[in-house]
């Protein structure tokens, strides 16, 4: 605490360099220093990602198989024909897509105001900061048997505190019920991510111009005008950059959903992830499973372009 | 015993891994070496050490304290063959194999079940033990349980401890609405189960519940009791077939859920969740594997009465032999050390504690004879441990598809059935033409 | 410190309130009630499953199988906590979780600082083949993955340990944590840098003095992105290790499910209790750092 008391945040005025040498680049930065900066990042990944990855993305091509000595070999776009005729997937996949967008929308949402509620000086904030982050204290192992026993329609506490609150009359089985398992993995959904999206928004809010929202508050604006004119430029890039990673990890997640429901009932929680996981290591299509993959690279891929690319513009 | 992920075969990406290991232009480390076709028994040297890896997934506390009594006191009497334990969870076990056996770094000896071992086998990531088995103990195993662990003529595994699907029921309701507790002797039909449940139904109490949140299991386990076979014809490609005989047990169960003699609440319930209704009386009879009589034990309270019922009868009291099993796994350099190690294991005072801390049926006599006297007639279990007599193979897990055909056909559509969104034409057309797909 | 910027912000507006119409003033507090409203939800929404927890770990065997719950136990036990610390190498596995969460936390935030500052400065085709890289392998299924870093690592003869580990992690965090640090570097405003500039500043100096303190936050945000993703992550634990001695608390934890969804419930809750708290106690040291820019930006102010 000290010690950033100590830093003047955003004070432009740090101690000078000798006087005389001026620099030629300002904002840019030239080519071999760029080199320089990315070469500790770059190691690692050259090393351990670019193989693992283009080797996965190849497989997508190829009829790679379950087999002690079988070979595999190019097969070229025979896996997406297969796949574009398969609407177990694609059933899939638009319940991945809900999931994922139902659940970034209302994390980032929720996330947005605990943040700003983080930020407002109330109190409770000693409660409140650390509970902010059990969902990620919490081994995930733990959080879908703990939901699990909220939602239990035998001995579950939420059907207790329901009836206990004359809200229902009857035990509602939440995960085990056709229309209503997919919200309520949703809601462990939010709850799970509520952390990674509070604390990237938190950390947003400390360089939002306190001189600013003074300025403007004296102006008589309110709070929704200062929000919109003052807080909201300055944390756009880091919820760009948040809400975009939200979505590719609740897509690509199926830890949570496969404890809670297997994809039950009647494969209503099948998530896409889900999908491929069972073609990969359960029915040993490794090829077919890496062109499902292949598939919802190309698809996420496009949303995020064009969200990236959208605000990128509004930001211009 | 059927674990939740576990429960399918199959896979192996050996091909892929050994054409990635070309790829990544890296020479396979040392480790447990490649495979081949399994070498002959290794002649050593007498002094030569031998070391093994055994993974296991027990992870009831007595199971787990059994199985590192065993190997502790194998290494004790052989210096020369050493095996240490590998500790796995039983949801993760064939996630681990499919990585391992791709990476050429699988254990020596391998604990995992009937089900899941017909993939890897299949693939010939296992060693033929056929050789390697003593003949005793050859004959202490059912043909039948032999069966189930026989892929294309080689036996792959060697089966250890076994599970049925029974009832478990609340003996001071029965007394109360006057049913009387079967006897080995004489047992119930499905359909006398079903009129008892229907006496048993009264004010809160739901006669019967099943924890069928994963259907499919139970459900054609139970189907070989109405011959039910589900497929026919070859080995690894048979034909599915849908009859009377496999629809008689859903049919069953969906009587008993629309004449409410079955609370409709446990058919998403998984298979243990549904106790918590038993011990308060809410259901006074649950179908469960047998195994759970481990936790009823723990955690039923003070002055709880049950037993476990004789099998329930169609036309015979069959189930799907799937026991868990004993592997060696093809790459290792040391079969003939770790089946001797296996057959170690598989001795009644050993088998008999793995089985008792699991509250399994050993598959093998000496070791059944060995718990009944330890257990002595409580709870049924005289007619538990009979039950492996019933056990036969089940064609479907040796057929390439079945785990596939389980994941994404079977499990939803007897999901749907149960729920009433589909009828028995539904799902026969469901699971029929996802076999074929 | 919370208390001491609540203070400053309070006796801010404290000192304006005369100035301001009665209406304003009901409408401010109104305005303060309902996030207060708004905070207690929270406070529910996310502490009800702590409390469900803890509540768990100090019931007994026979009151987890009640049929009706209560939120607090009838008779409080610690048995399960006795459980816990007998029979798991528990305290050995914590110990490798918080080495392997620690150390991949800090070699990622290291590594990827300069190289986020540099691809969120630029505008060439490596920023564009980056953010690719990045999107791509986080979106690609991670469990297609598995084998290939399986058989990598194995010939790196870094199977079956903590390093091999670190190296997943770090490769693994590396994309979002730079995703994420390129955010917050674009948030800060180029013209601070150049007026640095202006004023004679090295490019270095400028990094040092002027970028990084404004980066902290999201430093410390990222940080803790990285160490939380090592510290629960699971399947690569489970095949890479195979040494009790070297298993992290998820492997342990995940022993306690078995078969059919059936659960040791005390003594799982007691030991995810026990694995809990340190990691609540190390995350809310490191957003006291994080929010710790409240202070200097009300010092600003």
């Amino acid at each position: 605490m000290q010690t950033s008391v100590a830093s003047p945040a955003g004070a432009p005025a740090a101690p000078q360099p000798p006087p005389g040498r001026k620099r030629r680049s300002s904002g840019g930065i030239g080519g071999r220093s760029t080199w320089f900066l990315l070469l500790p990042s770059l190691l690692p990944v050259v090393l351990f990602s670019v193989y693992p990855l283009l080797n996965g993305i190849w497989l997508g091509f190829t009829d790679a198989k379950a087999g002690f000595d079988v070979q595999y070999r190019f097969n070229g776009l025979e896996n997406y024909r297969q796949l574009f005729q398969d609407n177990l997937f694609w059933q899939s996949f638009k319940i991945g897509l809900i999931w994922a967008f139902s659940v970034t929308i209302l994390q980032f949402l929720l996330a947005l105001g605990l943040a700003l509620l983080l930020n407002a000086g109330l109190r409770l904030q000693w409660l409140v900061r650390p509970l902010a982050l059990v969902p990620w204290a919490m081994p995930s192992v733990i959080v879908a048997i703990l939901w699990k026993l909220i939602y239990a329609p035998d001995g579950g506490i939420l059907n207790a505190a329901l009836q206990g609150l004359n809200i229902t009359d009857r035990n509602i089985n939440w995960l085990g019920d056709f229309s209503m398992a997919l919200p309520a993995v949703i809601v462990v959904g939010v709850w799970a991510g509520m952390p990674q999206t509070t604390i990237a928004l938190l950390a947003g809010l400390q360089n939002v111009s306190a001189d600013l929202h003074e300025a403007a508050a004296l102006d008589g604006a309110g709070a929704w005008t200062r929000f919109r004119t003052v807080t909201w430029p300055a944390i756009r890039p880091v919820v760009v950059a948040i809400t975009s990673l939200d979505f590719v990890w609740n897509f690509n997640s199926f830890g949570l959903v496969y404890v809670l429901t297997e994809g039950g009932p009647g494969g209503r929680t099948m998530l896409p992830m889900l999908f491929a996981y069972n073609a990969a290591f359960q029915s040993g299509n490794f090829g077919y499973a890496s062109a499902l993959g292949n598939a919802m690279v190309v698809v996420v891929l496009a949303i995020m372009g064009v969200y990236l690319w959208r605000q990128m513009r509004q930001s211009q | 015993m059927t674990r939740t992920r576990i429960a399918r075969s199959s896979l192996m990406l050996g091909s892929t891994a050994a054409a990635l290991t070309l790829l990544a232009g890296c020479v396979s480390g040392s480790g447990s070496g490649s495979g081949g076709e399994s070498p002959a028994p290794s002649s050593l040297a007498a002094d030569q050490k031998v070391s093994l890896t055994f993974s296991t997934y027990a992870f009831q506390d007595a199971t787990v304290k059994a199985t590192e009594d065993i190997v502790a006191s194998w290494n004790a009497a052989n210096p020369n063959i050493q095996v240490t334990v590998q500790k796995v969870d039983p949801n993760s076990v064939h996630d681990k194999l499919v990585t391992q056996f791709a990476g050429k770094q699988a254990p020596d000896i391998i604990h995992d079940e009937a089900a899941d071992i017909a993939g890897f086998s299949r693939q010939g990531n296992l060693a033929d033990l056929s050789s390697l088995i003593p003949a005793d103990l050859k004959q202490q195993v059912p043909q039948s349980v032999w069966d189930s662990v026989t892929y294309g003529g080689k036996i792959t595994a060697v089966p250890t401890i076994a599970q049925v699907y029974t009832v478990f029921a609340n003996t001071d309701l029965l007394k109360a609405a006057g049913v009387a507790v079967p006897t080995a002797d004489a047992p119930w039909t499905w359909d006398a189960m079903h009129a008892n449940a229907n006496k048993l139904t009264k004010g809160g109490t739901s006669g019967f519940a099943w924890g069928l949140k994963s259907p499919t299991a139970g459900i054609m386990s139970t189907s070989l009791g109405f011959d039910g076979t589900f497929v026919t014809g070859d080995e690894a490609k048979p034909k599915i077939s849908i009859t009377d005989k496999e629809l008689a047990v859903p049919s069953l169960l969906r009587k008993m859920l629309q004449d409410k003699s079955m609370a409709a609440d446990s058919t998403s319930l998984s298979g243990t969740d549904t106790l918590k209704g038993f011990y308060a009386g809410k259901y006074a009879m649950v179908m469960a594997g047998n195994y759970v009589a481990t936790q009823i034990q723990e955690e039923a309270p003070d002055g709880f009465n049950w037993t476990m019922l004789p099998l329930l009868k169609g036309t015979n009291q069959h189930q799907a032999s799937n026991p868990q099993t004993l592997s060696v796994a093809r790459q290792s350099k040391y079969p003939a050390q770790a089946a001797q190690f296996i057959a170690y294991y598989m001795q009644a005072k050993n088998l008999a504690a793995i089985a008792q801390g699991d509250s399994l049926i050993p598959v093998t006599k000496p070791a059944a004879d060995l718990v009944a006297k330890n257990v002595g007639d409580a709870n049924g279990w005289p007619a538990m441990l009979a039950a492996a007599d019933q056990l036969v193979d089940a064609p479907w897990n040796k057929a390439d598809q079945f785990p596939d055909w389980k994941e994404n056909y079977a499990t939803p559509a007897y999901q749907k059935f149960l729920a009433g969104e589909i009828d028995e034409a539904g799902l026969t057309k469901e699971l029929t033409d996802g076999w074929k797909s | 410190m919370s208390i001491v910027s609540e203070q400053l912000s309070t006796g801010k507006q404290a000192g304006r309130t005369p100035a301001a119409p009665r209406r304003r003033n009901w409408l401010r507090l109104w305005g303060r009630f309902g996030q207060y409203v708004a905070l207690v939800g929270y406070i529910v929404f996310l502490g009800f499953p702590l409390l469900w927890l803890l509540s768990t770990a100090f019931k007994s065997p026979q009151e987890l199988a009640k049929l009706t719950p209560t939120l607090f136990p009838v008779d409080w036990t610690t048995e399960n906590f006795r459980i816990a610390f007998e029979q798991t190498q528990l305290p050995q596995a914590l110990l490798n979780s918080l080495i392997v969460a620690a150390s991949t936390a800090v070699v990622t935030t290291v590594i990827a600082m300069p190289a986020a500052y540099a691809l969120a400065r630029l505008r060439s085709v490596v920023r564009t083949v980056s953010v690719g890289w990045i999107l791509v392998s986080q979106i690609f299924p991670f469990i297609l993955i598995v084998i290939p870093v399986f058989v990598l690592l194995n010939n790196l003869g870094l199977l079956n340990t903590l390093t091999g580990l670190v190296v997943v992690y770090v490769v693994w965090a590396l994309p979002f944590t730079l995703w994420m640090l390129m955010g917050y570097v674009s948030a800060i405003p180029k013209e601070l840098e150049e007026a640095a500039a202006m004023d004679g500043a090295s490019k270095l100096n400028i990094l040092a003095r002027v970028v990084f303190p404004l980066l902290l936050p999201g430093i410390v945000a990222t940080g803790m992105f990285a160490f939380i993703s090592a510290w629960n992550e699971f399947f690569f634990a489970l095949v890479i290790i195979t040494d009790p001695a070297k298993e992290t608390a998820p492997l342990l934890l995940a022993r306690y499910v078995g078969a059919e969804g059936s659960v040791n419930l005390g003594p799982l809750a007691a030991t995810a209790l026990l694995t809990t708290l340190p990691s609540l106690l190390i995350f809310s040291i490191a957003q006291r750092k994080l929010v710790a820019g409240i202070m200097s930006g009300s010092v600003k102010g």
